[in-house]
C-alpha cells in the first residue's frame, strides 16, 4: 500500500493562482484586508482538499502593507519528513506583500518524527 | 479510566511554553535588524524542543513572526483541516517597546 506524498509543485501553483485572483492589482485597504486574508485561506483549504485529502492541512496567510516595515518569519516542524511537506509562497503587488504558508501532514501512520 | 491530558493538546500548557521561549530570547531586547533571523529561529527551535519533551503523540508546526513597531498593520488568517476532537492550536501575541512577536503552534495528533 503506497502512501500519498505531498505534492509541493501543484500546491504552490494552486495557492499562487488563488492569491492572484483575490488580491490582483488591488490597493492595500483596511476595510478589505480581513476579508481577503479569510478568503485566501478558505479557498486554499478547499482547493487543497480536492487534490490531496489524505492530509491534515494548516494554511496561514499574512498581508502586510508596503511601508518601510521589517518583518521576519520562521517556521519549524516536528513531522515525518518522508510524507509530510510544506510550501511558503511570497507574492506582492505595488501596495502590499502577501505570504501564505501551507503545511500538509499525512494521515497515514508514520514511523519517524524529525524536527525540520 | 483514562487521563486525557496525556494525549490531548492542552492550550494553557502550550501557551506557557511559547511565552517562556519568547521571553528568554527577546524579552529584554530592542529590535535589531542584524539579530532578527537568529531570534525567530531560536524561538521556534526552543518551542519545538520543549514541546517534544512533553512526549505527546503529536506532530507540531511552530510559526513565529517578528515585526518592528513602525505603525503599519499586520493581518493574518489561518485555516486548519484536522480532527476537532484531538488537534489544537495556540497563538500568542507579545510585544515590548520596539517590536511585536506573533507565535502560533499547531498540534496534530498522530
Amino acid at each position: 500500500m503506497s502512501i500519498d506524498h505531498f505534492d509541493i509543485t501543484k500546491t504552490t501553483d494552486i495557492i499562487r493562482k488563488i492569491i492572484e485572483e483575490i488580491l490582483n492589482t488591488n490597493q492595500y485597504r483596511l476595510e478589505h484586508i480581513d476579508k481577503w486574508t479569510r478568503q485566501i485561506v478558505d479557498s486554499c483549504q478547499r482547493s487543497l482538499f480536492e487534490i490531496q485529502n489524505s492530509f491534515k492541512t494548516i494554511i496561514t496567510a499574512m498581508i502586510i502593507p508596503k511601508t518601510n516595515e521589517n518583518i521576519h518569519m520562521s517556521n519549524a516542524c516536528l513531522w515525518d519528513f518522508a510524507v509530510d511537506g510544506s510550501t511558503i509562497i511570497q507574492w506582492e503587488n505595488d501596495s502590499m506583500y502577501c505570504v501564505v504558508s501551507a503545511f500538509a501532514l499525512s494521515l497515514s501512520i508514520t514511523t519517524q518524527l524529525t524536527i525540520t | 479510566m483514562d487521563d486525557t491530558n496525556d494525549t490531548s493538546f492542552v492550550v494553557d500548557e502550550v501557551s506557557n511554553v511559547i511565552k517562556e521561549s519568547i521571553e528568554a530570547t527577546i524579552g529584554s531586547q530592542s529590535y535589531q535588524q542584524a539579530r532578527i533571523n537568529t531570534w525567530t529561529s531560536n524561538i521556534v527551535e526552543a518551542i519545538l524542543n520543549s514541546l517534544t519533551k512533553l512526549n505527546k503523540p503529536f506532530k507540531y508546526i511552530v510559526s513565529c513572526v517578528i515585526m518592528q513597531k513602525n505603525g503599519a498593520g499586520l493581518h493574518t488568517a489561518s485555516s486548519c483541516f484536522w480532527d476537532n476532537t484531538t488537534d489544537g492550536s495556540c497563538t500568542v501575541r507579545w510585544e515590548n517597546k520596539s517590536m511585536y512577536a506573533i507565535v502560533s503552534v499547531f498540534g496534530l495528533s498522530i
